[in-house]
C-alpha cells in the first residue's frame, strides 16, 4: 500500500498486545487511521480501552505488535531505537496528563530540554524559547521551578516545550484532565489557538465539552475504532460541498 | 532509661523488617570497625600495653648519649654508681640481650637471652611461675652464678613444660648452667619488639662471650639497657633531675669516659624503642596506619549512612504520620539513633570477630631464625573499649543525617497531597552525594598511601641491593655456643672452609660475622689519621663486618678501586680495611683513600685501607649508602660466622651436604638460621617491613576502594529508580539512550571530581606523613597519583555503568501512564 501524499499519519491494520506474566493483553487490534495536516482529531473512549496505547504508537513511544505504521513519506513502525529517538525529538510534541515537568530545572531549562537533544546551538535556543514562553503567556515565570507553579501554568509551560522544537504533531494525552475547570478551559484555549494557527493535533479526552472542538473524533471500545464522527464545523463544511 | 531500652527494641524490629539492609550495613560496619580495630589492637600491642608488672607506670627506661654514637647502654660500673644513689627511684636495674647457643640433652639451640642485672626481676615485681628467678644477691661478681631462669613460652615449646626441667643442668655457650625457674607467662622481656627465650645474670656474660674481666670494670664498655622503678608517688620529672645531678657528678669525677654524656629518662611506654629521635616516629607510623583505618571505616560508615537516608525518604510518610499523632521531633531522632547504635553495635561485634582473626595474622608474622620479632596484637580491655567507643561514634556518624531528614518530616505536605506530582529529581539526594564524594575522596587517600607503599616495596624489591644473593646459602654457627676457645675455633674455620670449598659444585664460599641484612655485625667509632677532632666533635660510628678472603667474589660485590684481602692479610700482617664508597666520601671526601688510615680508638693501631668496595645495602634494605667497613677475620676474631656459600647444586642437598661436613669436624656444633640469602633479603632487615606497610595499607586500600563503589552504585542505583519517570520523560522528549546514559554517567563523574578534589590535598598530607617510611618513591609520586585516580575513575565507571544501563532500559511509554 502507498502512503496517501496528503496525510502526516497512517496506521494500517495496527495491532498491539501486551504480554504480561502468561496475560495477553490485546490493547488494540486492526486499527486503520490517518491523520491530516492541520487536523485537530480527537480520540475517547472507556478506560483501559487503548487510548494511550494509540498515542503511544503514534509518538513512537512505543512501536506495534503488527501493522505498519507511515509518518509523512516513512515507515517508521521498525525503526531502530536511537532513530526513533531522533524522530520523537523533531516530529512530535507530546503534552501529558499529569504535566510531568521536571522537578530540578526551571521552567526555562524544562521548555528548552527538546532542543538540547536536537543539539541547537545556545543563542537560537534562547530565542526560541522565549518566542514560546510568550506564546504562551509564561515568560515572566522563566526562573521559577514547577513546583512555584500553579497546574494550568504547569500545563501552559509544558505545552511550550511541546511545541518548541515546531513538531509535526502535538500529542496529548488528557490534557486537561489535572486541572479544575477554569483551569483546563485556559489550556483548551490555548491549544485551539495553536490548532487554528495550523498546527496538528491528536489528543485523548474524556470531556464531551473538549471533544467538540475537534474536526474528527474517534470512538474506542476494546482496542478497536467504533465509530468517528466529524465536528460541527466539518459536517458544516461537508453539507456545502 | 526505659525510654532509651524501648528505642533500642524499636531499632532491632525495624532492622528485623528489613533484614537485606541490616546484612549489607551490619557487614560494611564489621570490615571497617574491624579494620580499625586490629591496626589499632597492634598499636595497642607496641605502644599501649604496659608492661605485665605490678604498677607498670612507675616503670622507667633510661638512656646515655653521647654526641655521634649510637650507644645509649651503660657500663657495669656506671650502672653501681647511678643505682647507689637512687633518690627518686625505688632502683634502677639493666639487662642486654644477646643470642647464645642452650644446650640440654646433647642439644644446642641459638635463642635470644637477656643478662639481667640480679635486681631485675624484684625490682619489675615479677614472681616466678616455676622455681625461683634471679636474685638480687647474684650477678654482682664476674663469672659467678651460673644460673639460667627459662621465658614461659620457651620452657613450654623446649621443654614440653615439664616441671622436671627445673634443677637440670644445661650448658649455655658452652658453661654449664643449671635451670632455676620460669618466668611468669605473659613476660617477653623488656626489649621492644623482641621476645627473650631465657636470662641470665649479667655476670655470666665474662664466661660465656669474649667481654672480659677488665671490660666489667672499664667504664667504656656501655652494654646494659637501663631502667628504673619510681618510687611511689616520684615523677619522671623528678628522676630526670636526679638523673642530671648524678650525671654531673659523674662527669667531674670520670672526665675521661663521663663528659657530655646526657641522661633521659623516659616512662616506659614512650620509649618503646627507646632511641629518643624515634619517638616521633613511632607516633607517625602508629597515626598513619590508624588513619588508613580510620579512613576506611569512615567510608563504611558513609555507606551505610547513605542507605539509611534512602530509606528515612522511603519513611517519610510514616514519620509524618507519627508527627501528626504528637510525637516529638526530640523523640523521632532517639528512635532513629536507636536503630543506627543497633546497627553499629552489631557491626561492631563481628567487627571484633574480624578484627581479631586479623590481629592473630598479624602476630603471625613471626622472622624465622634467631632473632624473633613479636607484635602483640593480642586484644586486651583497651581494644575492646577502643572499639566500643569507635561504635558509638559510628552510631552518631551514620544516625545522625538520617535522622534529621526523618525529623524533619512535615505532615502537612507529606499527608495532604500523596507526595509530589513532579518528579522526584536529584535535588532530594544532595546530602547522600555529598557522603557519596567524601567516600570517593576517602578511597582515593587509602589507594594513594598504598600505592605509595606498594610502589616502595616494588622500588626495594628491584633495587639493585648492590650484591648477588641468587645461589647464595647462608648458614650460621658459632663454636663459642658449645665452648671452643680462640685457637679451637679459628682452627675449626680454617678446615671448615677448606672442607666446604672442596665440596662438588661449590663455586666459592666465605665466612664473615655478618651476612647481609642478616642483622649481625658490629659498630665502631672511627678516627681518620690526621683529623683532630674539636672538643664538641665526636668520632663518626660506622658499621663493620669480619670477612675471609673470598668475601667479595662470594657475594660479587664490585671493588672501586684498590684490592680485596688475601690470605697473606694474617694476624701478623699490617691491619687493613675494605671500605665502603659511603665510608670514603665520609672520611676522605674527593680524595683517593687507598693507603689512607684510620683506626676504631683514639689510641689503637692504625688500619689502613686496602680498597674501596662499592655500595650495598647492607645495614638495612632501605640505607644503601651506610658508611661501612671490612676488616680481615684473621685480624679480627669474633667467634659467631656465617658461612656463605656460593654453588649451583640445588638448595636442599647442599644444605644437608653443608651440614654434614660441618658435623663431621663436631657432632655436637650448632648449625642455624640455615636459607637462601635472597630469604635473609625477605627477613626484617630486607623487605619484611616494607612488604607488612605493602599488604595493610593495599589490603585496607582495596577494602575501602570496594566500599566506595558500592556507595557510588548505590546512590546512582537509588537515583535512577527515583527518577525512572524523569528518564521517561526526557526520552519522550527525544533523548537518546546515549543522552541518558551520559547523565548518569554526569552525575557520577561530579561525585568523583568532587571526590578527587577532596582525596588529592588529604593524600598529599598523608603521603607526605608518610614519606619517612617509604624508600624510592617520593611523597608526591606522579605515577601513583595518576593510577590511583586512574583507578577510582575506572572502578566509577563500573559502578555508574550498571544502573546507567538499567536506566536505558526504561520504558518511554510510561512517561503516558502516570497521574
Ligand atoms: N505496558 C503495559 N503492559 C501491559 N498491559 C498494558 C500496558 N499498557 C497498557 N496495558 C493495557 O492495555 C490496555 C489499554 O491501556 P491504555 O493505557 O491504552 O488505556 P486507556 O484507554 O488510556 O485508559 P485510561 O482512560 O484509563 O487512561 C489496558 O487493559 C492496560 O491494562
Ligand atoms: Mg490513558
Amino acid at each position: 500500500m502507498e502512503q496517501n501524499a496528503d496525510s502526516l499519519i497512517r496506521l494500517d491494520d495496527v495491532k498491539k498486545v501486551f504480554f504480561t506474566e502468561e496475560v495477553e493483553t490485546h490493547a488494540l487490534s486492526g486499527i486503520h487511521l490517518e491523520i491530516h495536516p492541520g487536523e485537530f482529531l480527537s480520540i475517547a473512549g472507556p478506560s483501559g480501552c487503548g487510548k494511550s496505547t494509540l498515542l503511544s504508537i503514534v509518538g513512537l513511544l512505543d512501536s506495534p505488535t503488527e501493522g505498519a505504521y507511515w509518518l509523512k513519506t516513512d515507515q517508521v513502525a521498525n525503526l531502530t531505537v536511537r532513530d526513533r529517538a531522533r524522530i520523537r525529538n523533531r516530529e512530535i510534541g507530546f503534552i501529558f496528563q499529569a504535566f510531568n515537568l521536571i522537578g530540578d530545572l526551571t521552567v526555562y531549562e524544562n521548555v528548552e530540554l527538546p532542543l538540547i537533544y536536537r543539539g541547537m546551538g545556545s543563542s537560537e535556543r534562547k530565542q526560541r524559547v522565549q518566542e514560546v514562553l510568550e506564546r504562551v503567556g509564561m515568560a515572566h515565570r522563566m526562573k521559577h521551578y514547577p513546583s512555584q507553579l500553579s497546574g494550568g501554568q504547569q500545563q501552559r509551560v509544558a505545552v511550550a516545550r511541546a511545541i518548541v522544537g515546531k513538531p509535526a504533531i502535538l500529542l496529548a494525552d488528557e490534557p486537561t484532565g489535572n486541572l479544575d475547570s477554569k483551569n483546563g478551559e485556559a489550556v483548551m484555549d490555548l491549544l485551539r489557538e495553536l490548532h487554528r494557527d495550523g498546527a496538528t493535533l491528536c489528543m485523548v479526552t474524556h470531556d464531551p465539552r473538549y471533544a467538540r472542538f475537534a474536526d474528527r473524533t474517534i470512538y474506542l471500545f476494546d482496542g478497536r475504532i467504533v465509530e468517528e464522527t466529524l465536528g460541527a464545523k466539518q459536517l458544516a463544511e461537508g453539507a456545502a460541498s | 532509661m526505659r525510654g532509651a531500652v524501648q528505642d533500642l527494641k524499636y531499632g532491632v524490629r525495624q532492622l528485623r523488617r528489613s533484614p537485606g539492609l541490616a546484612a549489607v550495613a551490619i557487614l560494611m560496619l564489621a570490615l571497617g570497625i574491624g579494620a580499625t580495630t586490629a591496626i589499632f589492637g597492634v598499636v595497642n600491642g607496641w605502644l599501649f600495653k604496659p608492661l605485665p608488672v605490678p604498677q607498670p607506670r612507675q616503670i622507667t627506661v633510661i638512656t646515655g648519649e653521647q654526641p655521634g654514637a649510637f650507644n645509649t647502654q651503660f657500663s657495669t660500673p656506671e650502672f653501681q654508681d647511678y643505682n647507689g644513689q637512687p633518690g627518686p627511684f625505688a632502683s634502677l636495674f639493666g639487662y642486654a640481650p644477646d643470642v647464645v647457643g642452650l644446650t640440654h640433652q646433647r642439644h644446642t639451640d641459638p635463642i635470644l637471652v637477656s643478662y639481667v642485672t640480679g635486681n631485675y626481676f624484684s625490682s619489675l615485681g615479677l614472681k616466678p611461675y616455676l622455681g625461683r628467678l634471679i636474685l638480687p644477691s647474684e650477678g654482682q661478681t664476674p663469672g659467678a652464678d651460673p644460673v639460667v631462669v627459662l621465658g614461659y613460652d620457651y620452657w613450654k615449646s623446649r621443654f614440653n613444660g615439664d616441671r622436671g626441667a627445673i634443677g637440670e643442668s644445661a650448658q649455655v655457650d658452652g658453661q654449664p648452667v643449671t635451670i632455676v625457674g620460669v618466668t611468669p607467662p605473659g613476660f617477653h622481656g623488656t626489649a621492644t619488639f623482641l621476645d627473650m627465650k631465657a636470662y641470665l645474670p649479667v655476670s655470666m656474660i665474662v664466661r660465656t662471650t669474649d667481654f672480659t674481666t677488665a671490660q666489667w670494670t672499664n667504664r667504656n664498655s656501655r652494654f646494659l639497657s637501663l631502667m628504673g622503678r619510681l618510687k611511689p608517688g616520684a615523677s619522671v620529672g623528678e628522676a630526670q633531675a636526679a638523673m642530671n645531678v648524678e650525671a654531673s657528678g659523674l662527669a667531674r669525677q670520670y672526665p675521661d669516659t663521663e663528659r657530655g654524656i646526657t641522661i633521659y629518662v623516659y616512662p616506659e611506654w614512650l620509649a618503646r624503642p627507646p632511641e629518643p629521635r624515634q619517638l616521633m616516629r613511632q607516633g607517625l607510623i602508629a597515626a598513619l596506619f590508624l588513619l588508613l583505618g580510620g579512613l576506611v571505616l569512615l567510608v563504611a560508615c558513609f555507606n551505610v549512612a547513605g542507605m539509611l537516608i534512602a530509606r528515612a525518604l522511603a519513611r517519610r510518610r510514616e514519620m509524618a504520620v507519627r508527627v501528626s499523632l504528637g510525637a516529638t521531633r526530640a523523640r523521632l531522632l532517639r528512635q532513629m539513633l536507636g536503630e543506627t547504635l543497633v546497627l553499629a553495635l552489631a557491626g561492631g561485634g563481628a567487627g571484633l570477630v574480624l578484627g581479631q582473626w586479623l590481629a592473630r595474622l598479624l602476630n603471625l608474622v613471626h622472622t624465622q631464625g634467631t632473632l624473633t620479632v613479636r607484635l602483640d596484637a593480642q586484644f586486651d580491655w583497651r581494644v575492646y573499649l577502643f572499639a566500643f567507643l569507635v561504635c558509638l561514634l559510628v552510631a552518631v556518624v551514620v544516625g545522625l543525617a538520617p535522622a534529621f531528614r526523618a525529623a524533619r518530616a512535615n505532615p502537612n505536605q507529606e499527608l495532604r497531597e500523596g507526595g509530589s506530582r513532579l518528579s522526584a529529581g536529584i535535588r532530594s539526594g544532595r546530602l547522600r552525594r555529598a557522603l557519596v564524594a567524601t567516600q570517593l575522596g576517602g578511597s582515593l587517600v587509602l589507594l594513594i598511601v598504598s600505592g605509595l607503599f606498594v610502589r616502595s616495596l616494588g622500588k626495594a624489591e628491584t633495587a639493585n641491593l648492590g650484591f648477588d644473593p641468587r645461589g647464595v646459602t647462608d648458614f650460621t654457627t658459632d663454636p663459642a655456643y658449645i665452648g671452643y676457645n680462640q685457637a679451637q675455633t679459628t682452627e675449626f674455620y680454617k678446615r671448615l672452609l677448606d672442607r666446604v670449598r672442596a665440596t662438588p659444585g661449590v663455586e666459592s664460599a666465605t665466612l664473615d660475622t655478618g651476612a647481609p641484612l642478616s642483622g649481625f655485625g658490629s659498630a665502631a667509632n672511627v678516627y681518620a689519621e690526621g683529623r683532630v677532632l674539636g672538643p664538641k666533635d665526636h668520632a663518626p660510628q660506622n658499621f663493620y663486618v669480619s670477612v675471609t678472603p673470598g668475601f667479595f667474589r662470594t657475594l660479587r660485590i664490585p671493588l672501586a678501586r684498590g684490592r680485596t684481602f688475601t690470605e697473606a692479610d694474617g694476624e701478623k700482617a699490617p691491619p687493613v680495611a675494605v671500605i665502603n664508597q659511603a665510608m670514603a666520601k665520609q672520611l676522605w671526601p674527593g680524595e683517593d683513600p687507598v693507603g689512607k688510615r684510620f683506626r676504631t680508638s683514639p689510641s689503637g693501631p692504625w688500619i689502613s685501607v686496602a680498597g674501596v668496595a662499592n655500595d650495598a645495602g647492607y645495614v638495612f634494605v632501605g640505607l644503601p649508602h651506610f658508611p661501612l667497613f671490612y676488616l680481615p677475620v684473621a685480624q679480627h676474631y669474633e667467634p659467631l660466622r656465617m658461612l656463605e656459600v656460593r654453588s649451583q647444586v640445588a638448595q636442599g642437598s647442599l644444605e644437608s651436604e653443608i651440614q654434614d661436613e660441618i658435623h663431621a669436624l663436631d657432632p655436637q656444633m650448632p648449625v642455624f638460621d640455615v636459607q637462601p640469602l635472597a630469604s635473609v633479603v625477605d627477613g626484617p632487615n630486607g623487605l619484611m617491613l616494607f612488604r607488612i606497610g605493602a599488604v595493610v595499607a593495599g589490603g585496607l586500600g582495596l577494602v575501602g576502594l570496594l566500599l566506595a563503589a558500592a556507595g557510588l552504585y548505590a546512590v546512582i542505583s537509588f537515583a535512577v529508580s527515583q527518577r525512572r519517570n524523569e528518564i521517561a520523560i526526557r526520552m519522550a522528549l527525544g533523548a537518546t539512550q546515549r543522552n541518558v546514559l551520559a547523565g548518569v554517567l554526569r552525575d557520577g563523574g561530579r561525585m568523583v571530581a568532587i571526590g578527587w578534589a577532596i582525596g588529592i590535598p588529604l593524600a598529599l598530607l598523608a603521603a607526605y606523613a608518610a614519606s619517612g617510611i617509604l624508600t624510592g618513591v617520593g611523597y608526591f609520586d606522579l605515577v601513583t597519583y595518576a593510577l590511583a585516580s586512574l583507578a577510582l575513575a575506572l572502578v566509577a565507571v563500573v559502578a555508574c555503568y550498571l544502573p546507567a544501563r538499567r536506566a536505558m532500559r526504561i520504558d518511554p511509554a510510561q512517561a503516558l501512564r502516570q497521574e
